[in-house]
């Protein structure tokens, strides 16, 4: 979240919108919202309602929390990127950020296995690409 | 309540209407009706 916070102009620009749900109560989050002056909305979900609906609630910690989990929808709210923290690292926000910049309808990344064991069909063809147009061999310094 | 699992990609996220800090009520289908949204789930203070 507070990566996010730090490129919300970034993400501004590309023409998308933030917003952060916790299960704090919204005094909690005010005091947040305050300390990092944040210009998106923290939503409360206090009732651990959305939590469960969107799978991401993690009853075993503190009363029951959110598993971090980054969602992109579009205006219909239909998802077109997502992240899912549960057990991993967090969000790779370069990875969230190549795909914002290539548009929306773009292919949201392969998962993280998949692509880095085997390379796929666009990987073949932006090697081939850049070999025709660079060359087969290291430029030359 | 049985677990449900995330929404996938292709998916109409769930609609939801919560209060934000300031205790205004938000919903989902509003925040993203004007362009598309990052929503992102955080742990919160604890």
């Amino acid at each position: 979240m507070a990566g996010l916070h730090d490129r919300f102009a970034e993400l501004s620009s590309l023409g998308f919108g933030l917003a952060a749900l916790s299960v704090d109560e919204p005094q909690r989050s005010r005091a947040l919202a305050a300390q990092l002056e944040l210009q998106f909305p923290l939503l409360c979900d206090t009732e651990r309602e959305v939590v469960r609906a969107y799978g991401v609630f993690n009853e075993k910690e503190k009363g029951g929390i959110a598993y971090p989990a980054t969602f992109v929808l579009d205006r219909e709210r239909t998802v077109r990127f997502r992240s899912l923290d549960r057990t991993a690292s967090r969000v790779n926000l370069d990875e969230l950020f190549a795909f914002l910049r290539r548009g929306i309808d773009s292919e949201p990344p392969a998962a993280p296995k998949r692509s880095r064991i085997v390379p796929g069909f666009r990987d073949f063809i932006r090697v081939m690409r850049n070999s025709l147009r660079f060359g087969f061999r290291s430029p030359k310094r | 309540m049985s677990d449900v699992d995330p929404p996938n990609l292709g998916d109409v996220a769930p609609d939801f209407t919560v209060p934000d800090a300031n205790e205004v009520r938000r919903q989902l289908s509003e925040l993203c009706a004007e362009r598309p949204i990052v929503l992102v789930f955080y742990r919160g203070h604890w």
